[in-house]
């Protein structure tokens, strides 16, 4: 999915703007034009972030999300409610993307971010203290350090928390209270800090990281879930692979990419393995391995330089197999098999000179 | 002179709304509805007070050839609702549509089906996805309730429809088949134009450009004749919301006709909460999780939704998109599955599959007294006649010898009213499938009021016993139901007469069959393959159908073997089931020769495989042994030294290598002193611990052999052991105790069992 359209930067030495710096332009003409209702705390009406996120062509606003328009809506309805969202799906589906969006649009700043990880502790997500202050005066308001929920309970903002299930349960968990009661207590100054209009939580995760830290049921109940699907058009995925391969390969100082015919079988590959479905409608087992449109582009770009380094400009069937095993014995020894599957009997029923030598070259994969 | 044409979606609450008022407003002189023109003089019939769904049923039977089709009413079809408002008013009322014989219709199972998806193939409709994108919707089905299936000013609706059922007729042109309709359509309307003042006529939305045009004419229109020897007629059956709802690809019409109804019954503000109710009724009752705050959640989302999309009221999509969000509590792993018009794929989230099928609903519909029994109806009585079977009488046996062709003709009618759930067929006695020797067969036969009730519902499935049997056939093929049962019930159809299913059964079997699970393989496969071995009687040997499935399931099986792994992973009987039929359906020529080498080369990798599981791995090994003799790839074949073959195997799981390698090919093998050496060198190599844990699994092994051959082997091990061979080798095998000493000990287990239960030291179903 792409990642943003390239325009021209408002600060040209940020490498990556914030959406909310990089859109600026647009969301400053939604919000004069806005006239819609505006749930409380929101800088803008719903009609007004979809058009924001999806796209208005008669407003000149630049569609910056490819996919369902109705999981925009659930996803914004979610927000104005009590509950949080939930963005879920393969590495590559553009969930970040989607919460940096809404959050940008919807608060007017997207920074608010707590990155999951396994280090993360409690005080990344709410507060902690300025330990010289600390000692010196005592637990006062100066001395504590707010984290980004704190920030966003109290400015009535959208906090984004990223790869959620990467975190200990016990991390987790800590949003309970503040997702249920929309309050958070600092004992420490005998305090309750209640969350002002407009605070809501979007976090994404991974599919693949499934089982790393299953999220508690009480958490899933305070969230509603969103599932982000790959592209689901075979063209749209194409036409993307290509235009990504070659930017990706001039940038290696090739200046051709391989044949599309080797891309056609790429792509479809990569479909068919990822839905457990061939374009002829017979099963096939999943990949475990991730199959995202950006891993194909990885292997285009790899196809590309090897071809143009080391075999004169030749891409062959044969290299597409070993690209293919690269990726397969990433994750799981088992999807080599699966892979080994597909090549030995579901290829065989493709039409095409392509498919029958990569029906021939499968022995490439080794036994 | 007054014409209007009401260019409809068939089953939407919104267009029959909109029928009846215009029709109450009018009140013209005659009401024209598309509908086959035949049924006609019989319209009081439909007019009867019935309990919808009910559907006219036709059937047209010419020469070999067969068909049947439905036009299908709901209690809020605009149709439906035309002729009662147009009875009301007094007006003229006609079908004006070719009839359901007529060759326009061929192929078509759904006369009310939808022209949106009637695309084939399925190119893209630019305007179509220009409205999807506009109004942020996910397929045409909500682009349409968006659009239409709300409270609009009936000149607006007018106008809207005009506008969208123009576009679709642009990107979808009419095909010669439906020139011949509207053409016969357009006469019937001209007609009624000379007659009356105003004149109402009640169509699909594509018709509407061909219709609005047409002027008075005097000739009435041309008599449509079916050909002499064709065998016809219409009749008025029962319905089911969920056989209105199954209709799939262009046969479809609109989805979730429960929920329909609902809108159609309370309005859609009150349908939303009635649907929510029934929803978590089914949820609850299926042990899921549904909270109060659940619901509470996919209200708002619902009522939230609407209001950003535009919609007066909450829709259909809005009500599921709410659900979706605050019940699934988890990644999906399919696309939600109102979001694109096709059959719910598998691994569809089983939540989301029980919602829609709570707004599919489980309505059946009743008819009146005073219909026309269904043709059906005398069907079943003759046949129960010509047994004997009087009404309300005793049960009559019917004892049928398989092997006389005129008893296989009789057994076959009394199976497919099996199928048909016909009430008072039993049958009490006879073979489990067709191949098996005895071929005897008793059934008990009654006739009783439940028969009729029976067969009037059953007659929603076709108008002879055969056409009914083989529709509901392809029903229960295609029915989600574990895979062993689809195999029974593709099996006893066989004995119905109904071998060759019809494509689209077939198909979603062999989807089926793509995801069988471990367990469900094998068995399936052996008995597939014995059909098309052995029934010679039943017509199934060598039959194609039986050699697609068999491929279908060949290619599962495969996978299966492929993925099993863990080198200590124990013997299952799953797992022997599997190389069995694999080896089977290779050996006896089930599968294309691609397949087969597909086989033999897994056969031959997992042999070699360390990471395959002991047991299968011994199987994969004998199924190579005894497939080698047909192999004339001589270079593929494993290395001949099975001494090492054995020794690669883990000493621990021995035993389950070997039962796998017996299992397979015992008799390949026979008494080879080499292996039985090998084996003992490595029985030598384990400590007391491991000897007993293998125990088992070796007995087990070695219980493929038939006692003569054990006798062999004893000898083999007699010399290895440096013993005399004793002159009868099976003085080995006899037990040392006699028969009584044997008893007394059984006995005497039987009570420490008893009392270890009385004690609570075993479970209860210990009992020896």
């Amino acid at each position: 999915m792409p990642k943003s359209k390239s325009r021209p930067s408002p600060s040209p030495d940020l490498q990556r703007p914030p959406a909310e710096v990089l859109y600026a332009d647009e969301l400053a003409r939604l919000a004069q034009d806005d006239t819609a209702a505006k749930p409380p705390g929101w800088r803008l009406s719903l009609p007004a972030v979809r058009a924001f996120i999806l796209g208005d062509g008669d407003r000149d606003i630049s569609k910056k999300f490819v996919g369902a328009p109705s999981l925009v809506e659930r996803a914004m309805v979610t927000l104005a409610t009590n509950r949080g969202l939930m963005l879920v799906g393969e590495p590559g589906t553009a969930k970040s993307l989607l919460s940096e969006l809404l959050a940008a649009a919807i608060s007017g700043r997207s920074t608010l971010t707590i990155q999951g990880g396994a280090s993360l502790i409690e005080d990344h997500i709410k507060y902690s203290w300025n330990y010289a202050l600390l000692v010196a005066e005592g637990p006062t308001e100066k001395a504590l350090v707010p984290a980004p929920l704190y920030t966003a309970m109290k400015e009535g903002a959208i906090v984004r928390f990223e790869e959620i299930t990467r975190c200990p349960l016990e991390v987790q968990d800590a949003l309970l209270s503040v997702l249920s009661d929309r309050q958070l207590a600092v004992a420490e100054l005998e305090q309750m800090l209640f969350a002002k209009e407009g605070f809501n939580l979007i976090a994404t995760a991974n599919t693949r990281d499934r089982g790393v830290h299953e999220m508690s049921a009480a958490l899933k109940r305070r969230l509603n879930f969103e599932t982000i699907f790959p592209i689901n058009d075979f063209q749209v995925e194409l036409n993307l692979v290509k235009r990504e391969a070659t930017r990706l390969l001039e940038r290696s100082g090739v200046h051709t990419r391989p044949p599309d015919e080797i891309l056609e079988i790429l792509v479809t590959t990569f479909r068919d393995l990822r839905t457990g479905v061939t374009t002829q409608g017979h099963a096939t087992e999943r990949l475990s391995s991730v199959l995202s449109t950006a891993e194909a582009v990885s292997v285009a770009h790899l196809l590309g330089v090897r071809s143009h380094y080391l075999t004169e400009g030749k891409v062959s069937a044969a290299d597409l197999v070993e690209c293919l095993a690269g990726v397969a014995a990433k994750d799981d020894a088992e999807d080599l098999k699966r892979l080994r599957a597909y090549l030995e009997r579901r290829v065989p029923k493709k039409k095409g000179a392509h498919w029958t030598a990569l029906y021939e070259a499968r022995h490439r994969l080794g036994t | 002179m007054t014409l209007v044409v009401l260019g409809v979606r068939h089953h939407s609450p919104a267009c029959a709304g909109w029928v009846e008022r215009t029709i109450d407003r009018l009140r013209p002189g005659a009401v024209l509805v598309e509908g086959p023109a035949d049924f006609t003089p019989r319209l009081p019939e439909l007019l009867l007070d019935h309990q919808p769904p009910v559907a006219l049923y036709s059937h047209h039977r010419q020469g070999p050839h067969t068909h049947g089709s439905w036009t299908p009413f709901c209690g809020y079809s605009p149709e439906w609702r035309a002729l009662r408002a147009g009875q009301q008013t007094g007006a003229e009322l006609a079908f004006i549509d070719l009839p359901a014989w007529h060759e326009a219709f061929a192929d078509v199972e759904n006369r009310y089906r939808d022209r949106v998806y009637d695309h084939a193939p399925r190119a893209p409709m630019p305007w179509a996805e220009r409205l999807c994108e506009a109004f942020s919707a996910d397929g045409y089905d909500a682009v349409w309730d968006h659009v239409f299936e709300q409270a609009l000013d009936d000149e607006v609706r007018a106008e809207r429809h005009q506008i969208y059922f123009r576009l679709l007729r642009e990107a979808n042109p009419a095909e010669a088949r439906d020139e011949r309709r509207e053409a016969y359509m357009r006469a019937h309307v001209a007609h009624a134009l000379a007659r009356h003042d105003t004149v109402v006529v009640v169509c699909g939305g594509f018709h509407q450009p061909a219709l609005e045009d047409a002027t008075p004419s005097d000739t009435p229109p041309a008599d449509i004749v079916p050909e002499e020897d064709a065998e016809l007629g219409t009749y008025l059956v029962p319905y089911t919301f969920h056989r209105l709802d199954s209709f799939t690809g262009y046969q479809s019409g609109m989805p979730s006709p429960g929920y329909y109804q609902m809108v159609w019954d309370h309005g859609p503000e009150r349908a939303v909460d009635e649907a929510l109710a029934r929803i978590v009724v089914r949820l609850r009752d299926k042990n899921q999780t549904c909270s109060t705050a659940d619901l509470i959640a996919a209200r708002t989302l619902a009522g939230g939704l609407a209001r950003l999309r535009g919609h007066e009221a909450v829709q259909r999509v809005d009500l599921l998109d709410g659900l979706a969000a605050s019940l699934v509590k988890g990644a999906l792993d399919m696309p939600l599955p109102w979001t694109r018009r096709a059959p719910i794929a598998a691994h569809t989230d089983p939540l989301l599959v029980e919602i829609l099928r709570v707004l599919s609903g489980d309505d059946r519909g009743r008819l009146h007294p005073d219909t026309p029994r269904p043709p059906l109806l005398h069907d079943v009585h003759a046949a129960l006649r010509s047994w004997g079977v009087a009404f309300s009488a005793d049960t009559v046996p019917v004892s049928l010898d398989l092997h006389q062709a005129a008893h296989r003709q009789q057994s076959a009618v009394l199976h497919r009213l099996r199928l048909l759930d016909i009430h008072g067929v039993v049958r009490a006695a006879g073979p489990a499938t067709v191949h098996d020797v005895e071929l005897q067969e008793h059934w008990n036969v009654r006739w009783t009021l439940e028969t009729e009730a029976s067969a009037i519902e059953a007659g929603a499935y076709g108008a002879t016993i055969e056409d009914a049997a083989r529709r509901r056939l392809s029903e229960m093929l295609e029915a989600d139901a574990p895979l062993d049962a689809l195999v029974e019930v593709l099996l006893m159809s066989r004995f119905a007469g109904l071998a060759d299913i019809d494509a689209r059964a077939l198909a979603v079997l062999a989807q089926r069959m793509q995801h069988a699970k471990l367990d469900e393989v094998g068995p399936a496969l052996s008995r597939l393959l014995a059909v098309h071995r052995h029934d010679a009687r039943f017509g199934g040997q060598g039959d194609p159908q039986v050699a697609a499935l068999l491929e279908a399931l060949t290619d599962r099986a495969l996978w299966h073997a492929d993925m099993l792994s863990g080198a200590t992973a124990g013997l299952t009987q799953s797992h022997l089931d599997l190389a069995l039929g694999l080896r089977d359906v290779v050996r006896h020529g089930g599968v294309a020769d691609a397949t087969g080498a597909a086989v033999r080369a897994t056969f031959r990798r997992r042999a070699l495989d360390a990471d395959c599981p002991c047991g299968l791995r011994g199987a994969a090994w004998g199924a190579h042994i005894s497939l080698v003799d047909d192999d004339e790839d001589a270079p593929s074949r494993l290395p001949g030294d099975r001494r090492a073959m054995l020794q690669a195997a883990p000493p621990s799981q021995l035993g389950d290598f070997l039962a796998g390698l017996f299992c397979l090919a015992r008799v390949e093998i026979g008494v080879d002193p080499s292996l039985v050496g090998a084996v003992h060198e490595v029985l030598c190599q384990l400590s007391q611990a491991e000897f007993l844990a293998t125990l088992p699994a070796l007995r087990h092994s070695f219980a493929y052999f038939p006692p003569r051959e054990r006798e062999a082997l004893a000898a083999v091990v007699a010399a290895l052991l440096g013993a005399e061979a004793p002159p009868d080798a099976r003085d080995l095998l006899r037990p040392a105790a006699s028969a009584d000493e044997l008893v007394e000990a059984r006995a005497l287990d039987r009570a420490v069992a008893v009392q270890g239960i009385d004690y609570g030291w075993w479970p209860e179903e210990s009992t020896p």
